[in-house]
């Protein structure tokens, strides 16, 4: 069987025994599942142990000052954005272009977006440090005569990233809604989950008219949430842009964000992907096939993120700009040294190689190239904050940066969270399509029964031709 | 007109049940998902999601951009070389929120369109149980009197394995 069939495995499958299979998770609670359950919330409970005393004491006990005033916070909440580009980016691509081996993954890779969209300008908030002060980013009739500035690419973070957050809630929903249906039918008896699974499922029945407006309104949801999602990390990256700090105010700072945000979102996917394979036994359902493409989207984005690096630095290096090159060299040679060769070699150097070769491009080789570029582009957030903070125009303003354990708690604890409500997620909803899939089997089946149909009255075409 | 009596006939192939649709063309098919050739006999034709969403888009689009002005010219925002309404700059909150407005509109078609906020549903749950395990429904509506008639055709129509009469 060729690899680009990705139903082979599943040729066999009835409709009983996919809903078996995909909502055995949803019935079955694993000790696995509480261990799980256990150790992230210790993790998320240590987090919040830093962050009440980050409130309580000041944000001084962080490791940001009045010169280095971004840090981890702030590369979290990039690297966060650009993580939610993983699913509604690129299932939305797929689903436009039709493409078929996508139906397994789709959902996985929504959920990603949403959960990412929920951790990362969380770290706003937390950067903040008076918390409880937010409400004045929104505009509102206020005594104090303060009202938000939407000339400030800030502002315009907070509009994008409300409205992809809001966008994306509703793509991940929308072609939920006949899976939640049917976990509600299938188990009529399921208590407390019945009640939740009526609520979400509202008033579907399944009916042709339903599938036709539906599969409408995740068309037309598919086509608006690109450009979105493509402007949310083209604004975040203006945040940086938009100043005219050295390695900042640079034009290709947008495209750049853009790709290293899909790049990254690729890689959260694949790993997503082969955890729930192997912790819910969908071997079936997610195929070699399935990483083998993935890991091939990867690779053209390693490249694009590749080119793009080699610009910035090649540019900034040949214009030898005085205030650009201190940075210029505390990344490539100085204290920050060590995480940007860290970060070439893991998102360059080794996925690279890894990639090419069919041999590697494997579940297994795709997953650890995947988790190098996302410690990878974690780094490449990292040493874009820092370095040009640590660096700016004035040299008397030069200053080090180094994070606390306030701030590695809080991060370790929003990875948990992240973690957390990504299992909890896959135990209350089903996190492969299930209609999704079975549309695919059937028209599989039809293009086959065609191929079969036609395969007859070409041979007698080529004989009577060759008669 | 509708009338008062649904008969609920449950097949278990396909082809059959399309047939039901070729025939009946007033009979509901339902499904846990979707079958193309179904959907091209039953389907709506035209829909208005796209004008929707233009109105959608554009009201959100106004409300974004008539925010950010007003700001300009309320807050006299004379900063940064800048006019107090910099058009290109107030691009884009209008985009954002004209892209939220674009999808509120979006997710109201489609609950109303479908009826999705209704709070009993149609078909009975027994049926809903077999659809679930990949059966095709299909209910036609028809007077009290002619639901033996009626009952009798689907089940001799292919399959029919299961006759539901509702009041």
């Amino acid at each position: 069987m060729p690899l680009n069939s990705p139903t082979r495995a599943a040729d066999a499958l009835d409709a009983r025994q996919i809903n078996t299979d995909l909502l055995r998770p949803i019935l079955r609670t694993t000790a696995r599942f509480w261990i799980a359950v256990g150790l992230l919330s210790l993790v998320m409970a240590w987090a919040m142990v830093a962050f009440s005393y980050q409130v309580t004491t000041g944000l001084g006990v962080a490791g940001i000052n009045q010169r280095v005033m971004w840090g981890v916070y702030i590369a979290n909440f990039v690297f966060w954005i650009g993580i939610s580009h993983a699913g509604t980016l690129i299932s939305a691509i797929l689903r436009v272009t039709n493409t078929t081996w996508r139906r397994p993954i789709t959902r996985a890779a929504e959920a990603i977006t949403v959960f990412a969209l929920m951790i990362g300008p969380t770290f706003i908030l937390i950067h903040l440090g008076r918390v409880w002060l937010f409400y004045w980013v929104v505009p509102y009739p206020d005594p104090r005569y303060l009202w938000p500035n939407f000339r400030s690419p800030l502002l315009w973070d907070f509009s994008c990233i409300s409205t992809y957050l809001l966008g994306s809630v509703t793509y991940l929903y929308l072609p939920m809604i006949p899976d939640l249906a049917l976990v509600r039918d299938s188990f009529p008896n399921g208590g407390w989950r019945r009640h939740l699974y009526r609520l979400l499922a509202l008033g579907w029945e399944g009916s042709a008219r339903q599938w036709a407006l539906l599969e409408k309104a995740i068309s037309a949801m598919a086509i608006i949430i690109m450009p979105l999602a493509v402007s949310v990390h083209t604004v975040v990256s203006w945040v940086f842009g938009m100043t005219v700090n050295p390695m900042w105010h640079s034009t290709i700072f947008g495209p750049y964000f853009v790709v290293g945000a899909i790049f990254s979102g690729i890689a959260a996917v694949i790993a997503a992907l082969y955890v729930i394979r192997r912790t819910l036994k969908l071997e079936r359902y997610l195929e070699p096939v399935h990483f083998n493409n993935l890991g091939l989207l990867l690779l053209v984005f390693c490249l694009l993120w590749g080119y793009f690096t080699f610009a910035e630095y090649l540019t900034v290096y040949y214009g030898h700009e005085e205030h650009e090159m201190p940075v210029f060299w505390y990344k490539i040679s100085g204290g920050l040294a060590p995480h940007f060769w860290t970060m070439m070699v893991c998102c360059l150097v080794i996925p690279l190689p890894v990639l090419t070769f069919r041999r590697t491009r494997t579940p297994f080789g795709t997953m650890v190239a995947a988790l190098l570029v996302l410690a990878g582009m974690w780094l490449e957030r990292y040493t874009i904050v820092v370095g040009t903070l640590s660096h700016p125009r004035l040299s008397f303003m030069w200053h080090h940066y180094r994070p606390t354990w306030v701030e590695w708690s809080i991060m370790a604890g929003a990875f948990a969270f992240f973690i957390f409500l990504y299992v909890v997620f896959s135990k209350l909803f089903p996190i492969i399509a299930v209609w999704e899939y079975k549309e695919g089997l059937r028209l599989h089946g039809r293009k086959a029964e065609a191929a079969e149909q036609a395969a007859p009255s070409a041979a007698a075409t080529r004989s009577q031709v060759s008669a | 007109m509708s009338h008062p009596t649904q008969v609920w006939a449950v097949f278990r192939d396909t082809q059959a049940a399309l047939a039901v649709a070729q025939r009946w063309p007033d009979a509901e098919l339902f499904s846990a998902e979707p079958i193309e050739p179904l959907l091209q006999i039953q389907a709506p034709v035209k829909t208005r999601l796209g004008l929707t969403m233009v109105a959608g888009g554009a009201l959100g689009g106004l409300l974004g951009g008539a925010l950010a002005a007003a700001t300009g010219i309320w807050m006299g925002l004379d900063v940064g070389g800048l006019p107090r309404v910099p058009w290109i700059l107030i691009g884009i909150i209008t985009f954002a929120i004209s892209a939220l407005g674009a999808i509120a509109a979006a997710v109201t078609w489609f609950l109303v369109c479908g009826r999705m906020l209704r709070r009993k549903l149609e078909m009975p749950e027994k049926v809903r149980r077999m659809v679930a395990d990949g059966a095709v429904a299909a209910m036609v509506r028809v007077h009290p009197e002619e639901c033996d008639a009626m009952a009798r055709e689907l089940s001799s129509a292919g399959a029919g394995v299961e006759v539901i009469e509702v009041q």
